[in-house]
């Protein structure tokens, strides 16, 4: 069997109930929960999944009217090809010329299987995330009263929030950020090689090179990137150092200081100083460049920086994750994973069996118009 | 799997529940007019007003008020034989603020959809609880919308703030004047600063079609630092929003229990509806109704 797939059977319960039995939809959006992945995140109780809502959702996704100016849309810093990330850029510029924003774009895949949202964690609930991109000054920069009145004079719009939350007068904010939800929700990837490998399926043959990079893998990062997601999803200081040019970063400080106005030299002094979430590496070859600020370019210079051997060297905080760290008996310490470059050239190529093609490819996901 | 089964489940069965149900819907927005009570809140304070704190280090600070407003959320009402009516937070969430207070310094909280009956008492959050925040998105429809823009955190998880009180220092010999600006909500997650208010009425209020009676409320601004026994006084600058601690800022949230007393009752005040006198809030333009002003 290749899933355990979970049919959500609504797609007959909502054509029984529709108007005129238009054909509004050619396919049909089911959540599937992949046998080799952890239990869903997802509210599904809250917020159901339907064919309806994700096709919604993803008009949204695609829609320049959320941010100032009708300038730009989700899809600016997260486009499928390159597993819905900004590809080549470190950091990315929003509705306003010139001024770019201070995390590496994420991507958009697996996120109802995730505890936490942002590069540190400001929210934990998919529902509320994006709200931060529509109101952010350096990405949108709109008000969300202004995005929902822009949507209710589209009697489109209008239509289709009746359709999906069966009720008149549907768009509000609840509504509309159910509806993003429910397409973000829906964006598994889970076909990678490796997954095909690892599920024994068709496709899934790996190379000795690929084998030996798994086993190495399994040695010296699955620590962190552990499990299916590749992600033990917890936030730690990598070692990574500060950005000369981005001075108010201070990692997920911000978030768990309890002190609303408190100060970058506050925050300096938290453990939670310049940590960050562990990402995910699924799809990673397709997500360059690396690294919460997008600081490195490509995977063999992450790998250089893990190993410590070459520029940018890890920074030892007080705070560095404790299992970058070795110890000898003289309690002189070394820093990183020692790979060899042989190893590097093993983990690599292992690395691209976690691109899934099926998902950049994936029509579902792609812009409507 | 067993628990994706049960999700599957729930979906399904929320789905069926909402899929026919076009006609529901109307009859609530057509009920929802009749203002069953009113509760109104009576400033001790106007913006602009001056006041006088002590700090940490035991000096009088003299201010100005610049910024007082709060998020109110759940609502309950306690009637004569204990049974306890719970509001919808979108009927009966509101931001309270006082910006927008007439010249008596009294702001109006709207209640529609109170069961017509006797009630003993009225109690309401001050901000909005984590199971709320955590819980049905379509429940918090109107509080996103009352917490867009001034009331809202994107970089928290709880997103709401629930109250921000500001002030200006007048001391201009002060080198560094300590401008008083707090705002509370559950930030950083260590405490939860959600606070429940519960208000015993000094009689019964009755809630009939043909009235809009109001409860009549001070609202003590300043023993939010100088409470009544057995709430604690805290310097204002002893908090987490100037950089001080958890215990000072759970003990000025415990506070908001203690600013607001009932006052009266005007018991037979002439039914109103929602629309006119939101409609009248609006304006502003001191236009006469004889919906609104009842002293």
């Amino acid at each position: 069997m290749r899933y355990n797939t979970i049919l959500f059977v609504f797609l007959l319960v909502l054509v029984s109930c529709g108007k005129d039995g238009e054909v509004y939809t050619d396919f049909e959006i089911t959540f599937e929960q992949p046998a080799n992945f952890p239990a869903a995140t997802y509210d599904f109780e809250d917020n159901p999944i339907t064919t309806d809502g994700f096709i919604l959702g993803r008009k949204l996704f695609y829609d320049n009217r959320l941010s100032l100016n009708n300038g730009i849309s989700c899809a600016e810093c997260h486009n499928q090809s390159h597993a819905f990330t900004h590809h080549g850029h470190n950091l990315s510029e929003g509705v306003h010329a010139g001024v770019v924003g201070t995390r590496n774009s994420q991507p958009i895949q697996n996120l109802a299987f995730l505890e936490d949202f942002t590069w540190d964690g400001a929210k934990d609930e998919l529902i509320d995330q994006p709200l931060i991109p529509i109101r952010e000054e350096v990405e949108m920069d709109e008000t969300m009263e202004n995005v929902i009145a822009k949507l209710k004079q589209d009697t489109e719009y209008q239509e289709l929030f009746t359709k999906v939350f069966q009720k008149e007068d549907a768009i509000n904010q609840a509504t509309f950020l159910k509806a993003l939800s429910q397409f973000m929700g829906a964006m598994v990837s889970s076909n990678s090689k490796y997954d095909k490998y690892f599920r024994g399926e068709e496709g899934g043959g790996f190379t000795e090179l690929e084998k030996q990079g798994l086993d190495l893998f399994k040695q010296k990062c699955a620590t962190c990137h552990s499990g299916q997601l590749f992600t033990n999803q917890e936030f730690i200081n990598n070692g990574i150092g500060e950005n000369p040019s981005l001075e108010n970063e201070t990692g997920r400080a911000r978030i768990t200081s309890s002190n609303p106005f408190a100060t970058v030299e506050e925050l300096k002094k938290s453990d939670d100083y310049y940590k960050f979430r562990v990402p995910s590496l699924r799809n990673v070859e397709k997500t360059n460049p690396y690294m919460h600020d997008g600081r490195m370019l490509n995977l063999k210079r992450v790998l250089d920086f893990y190993d410590d051997d070459a520029y940018p060297m890890i920074t030892r905080m007080d705070n560095l994750d404790s299992r970058l760290i070795s110890t000898d008996e003289n309690g002189d310490e070394t820093l990183g994973i020692p790979m060899t470059p042989d190893e590097k050239v093993a983990i690599l190529a292992f690395l691209e069996t976690l691109t899934d093609n099926e998902f950049i490819n994936d029509e579902r996901f792609a812009n409507p118009n | 799997m067993n628990n994706l089964k049960k999700w599957a489940f729930l979906a399904l069965t929320t789905i069926t529940l909402f899929s026919c149900n076009n006609d529901d819907d109307n009859i609530n927005t057509n009920q929802a007019t009749h203002v069953s009570a009113v509760l109104k809140l009576e400033h001790s304070l106007a913006l602009g007003d001056q006041f006088t704190l002590t700090d940490s280090e035991k000096n009088e600070q003299s201010l100005e008020l610049t910024v007082f407003k709060f998020l109110v959320s759940d609502v309950k009402l306690t009637t004569t034989n204990d049974e306890v009516i719970a509001l919808s937070n979108n009927d009966a969430a509101q931001l309270v603020d006082l910006a927008n207070a007439d010249e008596t310094n009294t702001i109006k909280v709207y209640l529609t959809d109170i069961p017509e009956g006797s009630y003993k008492s009225i109690s309401f959050g001050v901000g909005v609880s984590q199971d709320v925040a955590n819980g049905s998105t379509e429940e918090q429809a109107k509080l996103y919308e009352l917490a867009d823009d001034d009331m809202h955190w994107d970089w928290n998880s709880n997103l709401y703030i629930f109250s921000k009180i500001e002030a200006s220092n007048l001391d201009n010999q002060n080198t560094v004047p300590k401008n008083l600006n707090i705002h509370v909500g559950n930030k950083g997650g260590n405490v939860d600063l959600f606070r429940t208010v519960n208000l015993i009425l000094p009689e019964t209020l009755t809630v009939a079609a043909k009235v809009s009676p109001s409860i009549h409320t001070i609202v003590s601004i300043e023993k939010l630092f100088t409470p009544d026994a057995p709430g604690v006084a805290v310097a204002y600058d002893a908090i987490n929003a100037h950089g001080g601690t958890d215990d000072a800022s759970k003990i000025f949230s415990d506070n908001y229990e203690n600013i607001f007393e009932v006052h009266h009752l005007h018991p037979n005040e002439a039914a109103i509806n929602l629309e006119d006198v939101e409609m009248d809030d609006h304006s502003h333009d001191g236009e006469d109704s004889e919906d609104s002003h009842s002293h």
